[in-house]
């Protein structure tokens, strides 16, 4: 009965906590300037992440390691390194992109200017880590995160031609613009594939003591929750693709973001769009500073855990502290969180190799998983999925950032 | 020695002036036999224990950390692992060594007297 | 019994006696002796050893840090193999590593920072 509760909990937080300002801007592009041509890019990004959180998770379960530790230990210190530090960049990035969503969410419903708001925001998301506990950050703040529903419901009620819903499932070729089309393609890629989630969800699975008989339960919940998760993105396509795209808005200021729902409930829409960016900028927030600490305390060796005090855990601590203030630092110098979310979601998804690569050959590796390993299905497509997104993602971003967006 | 080289002791260690070498400077360099010629780079160390004597029995010599990990890419997309298994491993016998300079390891033996490491099969 | 000095050792997670975490084994020093095979002797864990991985004036810009943490410091931190037990997934210390160098920096941010900081 426990372990039921357990897994309902965890799809309801998985579909809480899936979506943030990565995942909702590149949907919205998508939807404002491609229709419904990209929904398969969000379904392939969702399809991808569930099967890395299955594999992080049954990992977790039956190695007793978690990831960042698992690589230091089998790849060595230089192997260990080079990824981390490029990881490390890139998640900055997104950590600073989530700051300003929670900060230009507050700047929607106070019209006080968002880099105002950083230093709160990111003194509200310290005082989580240093206070809390891994469940109560977890589970509080994704089952607030079920707020998204909204754009489901927001999707339905604006009614969608299916028929033209269901063409975007399969992949077809851009109708303007290839370049733009293929950059905001690995964008949510970039935005759903992020691999600060798999150090995370391997850590959490190891401060939650998971062991073999979780295997089953992770896979459900992976599938059910990513699942559900991903219909909320594509809702979010799709509110796009019917509010912003036939009044010909394109999303490049972020101040237009909250005509999602605004358009259809007026203040209340505000409202509702502001809180669901408030509420899952927070929680992507807390995860990566978590994540970050959590490679390089368990690469080196050091105590770790939400669960300890910070007193048990001194250099962890401080670590996510560092993080939050380099986080909170780039936010304050003012640059624009919609450029930021963009460019740091298509690096994401550049980066993506270095971060799966090594973790797929661990899920390889019988001295870790035993009879577990993966099947060559899962690693030849993730494998493909991350590579291809790489390249499309090296060559599109230039062209971006030279096509002025 | 330096007293970096000497470190801290954390209890009931003995003070010897026999020679010291950092395992981990060791790794990833060149193993050349008398002639100069490179049998590859040092990888493992393995050790036999008896009682409380560890002792480095052996040497394991291959392409490097770099190509290892590439060859253990390529097993996770079916039939290219097949190239692990035309890569050359050597095992080196403790009395095979010459590590009087840490620098720069050497065979005090040919090449050919190395024993080879058979291929994984898989 | 046979032992793979890389691949069960280096870079392996150490736990202490009272079930801390104690770092990860940065580096192993051997020992060599006439006519007999070299001997492990200590494991090494710390900054300046895995500061000295990555490079050599790495490793002694780190040194020169950690000496001014206090008297005898500078130097990396040595544990004899002895008190070392092969262990899955981790590997056994028994000593508690709070009364070794180890847990100095750990202790330190504790004291000159963490307890400052209100209801922690």
């Amino acid at each position: 009965m426990k372990r039921l509760l357990g897994i309902a909990l965890g799809i309801v937080t998985s579909i809480g906590g899936f979506l943030e300002i990565g995942s909702i801007t590149t949907a919205a592009q998508a939807g404002a300037d491609y229709h419904y041509q990209l929904i398969w890019a969000v379904l392939l990004g969702t399809i991808c992440i569930a099967l890395l959180i299955e594999m992080s998770g049954r990992f977790a379960a039956v190695s007793k390691h978690t990831v960042a530790d698992a690589v230091r230990e089998r790849f060595g210190l230089h192997f260990f390194l080079v990824p981390l530090l490029l990881l490390f960049f890139v998640s900055i990035l997104v950590l600073a992109a989530e700051i300003g969503g929670v900060s230009v969410a507050i700047e929607m419903v106070t019209g006080v200017r968002f880099p105002i708001w950083a230093l709160p925001v990111g003194l509200l998301a310290w005082g989580l880590l240093w206070y809390g506990t891994f469940s109560v950050i977890e589970n509080g703040v994704s089952l607030l995160g079920l707020i998204t529903i909204t754009f489901l419901v927001a999707a339905l009620q604006l009614g969608p031609n299916w028929h033209a819903l269901m063409a975007g499932i399969v992949p077809s070729l851009p109708s303007k613009q290839p370049s733009h089309y293929w950059f905001i393609a690995v964008s949510i890629l970039g935005a759903s594939v992020s691999p600060y989630l798999f150090y995370f969800y391997s850590a959490g699975a190891i401060e939650e003591k998971w062991d073999e008989t979780y295997i089953a339960s992770n896979r459900l919940v992976a599938a059910l929750g990513m699942g559900f998760g991903g219909f909320l993105n594509v809702a979010v396509l799709v509110v796009s693709a019917l509010v912003l795209a036939p009044r010909g808005i394109s999303v490049d200021k972020y101040q237009q973001l909250p005509l999602l729902l605004s358009n259809l409930w007026g203040r209340i829409g505000l409202g509702l769009f502001a809180l669901s960016l408030f509420v899952t900028c927070l929680g992507a927030t807390t995860e990566i500073a978590l994540a970050l600490a959590y490679q390089i305390a368990q690469g080196l060796g050091w105590n770790w855990g939400e669960d300890l005090e910070p007193s048990g855990d001194a250099r962890f601590s401080l670590t996510y502290t560092i993080v939050l203030l380099v986080g909170t630092l780039l936010v304050l110098t003012g640059i624009d969180p919609l450029k930021l979310t963009t460019l740091s979601m298509a690096l994401t998804a550049a980066s993506l190799p270095v971060a799966i690569i090594p973790f797929l050959v661990l899920m390889n590796d019988d001295k870790y998983l035993g009879e577990h390993t993966n099947g060559w299905l899962g690693n030849v497509s993730i494998l493909v999925v991350s590579v291809l997104a790489s390249i499309v993602a090296i060559v599109s971003i230039p062209l971006e950032i030279v096509g002025g967006s | 020695m330096s007293a970096s080289a000497r470190g801290m002791r954390i209890s009931g260690a003995l003070d010897a002036s026999p020679r010291e070498l950092q395992l981990e400077s060791l790794l990833g360099k060149r193993l050349c036999d008398q002639d100069g010629n490179s049998l590859g780079r040092i990888e493992e160390f393995v050790v036999e224990r008896h009682g409380l004597d560890w002792a480095v029995v052996e040497v394991q010599v291959g392409p490097g950390a770099l190509v290892a990990r590439l060859l253990e890419i390529s097993t996770l997309v079916p039939f290219l692992g097949v190239l692990r298994r035309s890569i050359a491993r050597h095992r080196v016998a403790w009395h095979q060594l010459d590590l009087s300079d840490e620098e720069h390891p050497r065979l005090n033996v040919r090449h050919s007297e190395v024993e080879r490491i058979a291929p994984r099969s898989r | 019994m046979r032992v793979h000095l890389v691949r069960d050792v280096l870079d392996k997670q150490l736990i202490d006696v009272s079930g801390q975490n104690a770092g990860k084994v940065d580096g192993i020093v051997l020992q060599l002796r006439a006519d007999k095979p070299p001997a492990v002797r200590y494991i090494e864990v710390g900054p300046i050893t895995l500061a000295r991985r990555i490079s050599r004036r790495l490793g002694d810009w780190v040194a020169r840090l950690d000496a001014r943490l206090g008297e005898g410091r500078g130097v990396p931190i040595r544990i004899p193999i002895a008190r070392v037990a092969l262990d899955s997934p981790s590997l056994r210390l028994d000593i508690n590593a709070d009364r070794t160098p180890i847990m100095a920096l750990e202790q330190w941010l504790r004291r000159v920072i963490v307890s400052h900081i209100p209801w922690s």
